[in-house]
Formats: C-alpha cells, structure tokens, sequence
C-alpha cells in the first residue's frame, strides 16, 4: 500500500473535499435546520394551537429522515448543477453497497449521535428560551 | 550498478509516462471518476487524456464505462484490480529505486 504522504493522500483529500467544494451540503443542512428550528420556535411561541403541535411533531419526524436522505437531495442537486461544469468522483465510501456495509456500522451511530447533540441542543434552547420569558414576565418584587 | 537501480528496467512502462501516472494516482485515491474531473485535475487535453485513457485500457488497468446520471451523460473511468495491483507494485519498485539513489 503507497506511503499516506505520497500524493496519493493528497488526491484522496482533494476528492473528498470536492464533495464540499460547490457549498451544496452547506446550502442543504442549513435551510433545512433552519425550518427546524422555525416549527420549534413556533411551537413555542403558540404551544396551544393544535396546528402548530403538528408541524412541531412533523419536524421532530422529519429531522432524522431528513438526516439520512441528505446525501440524495445533494447528489440530486450535484447531478444538475456540479457535475455537468467540474466533473464527478465519488468519495471512496459512496461508491457501493460494499463500502457501504463497511461505513454502515459508523455511519449510523455518527448520525444518532448528530441527531441526539442536536435534539439535545434544541431542548436546552427551548428551555432556556421558556426560562428567559419566564423572567422576563416575573420580574423580582422589590421589597 | 546496485540490484536496487536495476529495477528501473522492471518498471511498468504504461504507468511510468508522467501523464497516465497522474491518472492512475487520483483513479487508485477517488476509486471512480468521469472524464471532466480528470481532465480538470490532470489539466491534460481532450484529445491526451482520451488517448493516455486508452492506453491505459487496453493494458488492463482501467475501466471505462459510458452511463448516465440523470440525464447526464457521464464517462467514468476506474482502475481496474490488475490496475490497482500494477500500480501498488510500481510505487513499491520506485520506493526502492528512490532509496538507493538517495
């Protein structure tokens, strides 16, 4: 196996940081975190209005579903506005259901764990938010 | 001369030429990609690249194959496992050879 220094490493590299280069997974995980956190915030802001507990438990659904599928809906956009212009490769790991399997068992737990600091980070917020209005409307009587 | 320089002689001639080495180099790092990454990256001509990829097929090292993504027309190339082994044995060969001289 060649030397990881040799410009073997260096061509790996390059072909996996092509994956980022068009700033689409950027353009995909930001709006799609930003509507998250718009239907909890809303929960929030309207916690009784039954239309707003269905968008806020719909999110909740769509945000791990929306965790696995990213890859798609970036190779769907890549398909039509990057590889046409620069080319396509695949980073090592995408290539198929062999490499796959072998990702699989790192792959999955990763994600949870993005998807439980996530959760996590949202329910803090959330809390901290309910916490800040709390104080907010309870102002200390002053003796 | 040292049995280390002789290996310069065993060199795999296919691979050795400057160009299809770069080829056979991002191939064996990105296991697949299609003629405009490979032209961009190598920075190599159409009409060069088409003809070192060639080569390049017919010893058996890479494989071509013509598909779509989407409505894409993709030609993507691969090295192929006699590929990947020439070419893990030609950087073994030049390791030494670099060795010796040094």
């Amino acid at each position: 196996v060649p030397d990881p220094t040799t410009p073997v490493l260096e061509a790996q590299q390059r072909c996996w940081s092509y994956w980022f280069i068009d700033g689409l997974p950027s353009l995909v995980a930001g709006p799609s975190c930003l509507i998250m956190a718009l239907f909890l915030l809303a929960a929030q802001l309207r916690p009784t209005r039954p239309l707003t507990i269905t968008f806020a438990i719909a999110a909740l659904l769509l945000y791990p579903l929306m965790l696995f599928r990213m890859k798609q809906v970036i190779e769907w956009l890549k398909v039509r506005i990057t590889y046409p212009r620069t080319g396509y490769t695949a980073p090592p790991y995408f290539v198929d259901d062999r490499d796959t399997l072998v990702v699989f068992p790192v792959a999955v737990p990763s994600r949870l764990a993005v998807f439980l600091v996530g959760g996590g980070i949202v329910l803090v917020g959330s809390g901290a938010f309910r916490l800040f209005r709390y104080i907010r409307g309870n102002p200390i009587a002053k003796p | 001369m040292t049995p280390e320089l002789r290996q310069l002689a065993n060199l795999d001639r296919v691979i050795h030429e400057p160009a299809r080495l770069m080829i056979m180099t991002i191939l064996y790092a990105a296991e697949e990609a299609d003629f405009l990454y490979l032209q961009r990256e190598c920075n190599l001509t159409q009409g060069n690249l088409s003809s070192h990829l060639l080569r390049l097929e017919e010893a058996g090292y890479v494989w071509i194959e013509k598909t779509f993504k989407g409505k894409y027309p993709l030609t993507i190339c691969r090295l192929t496992r006699n590929g990947r082994h020439a070419f893990e044995s030609y950087v073994r060969k030049m390791r030494v050879v670099a060795a010796a001289v040094a």
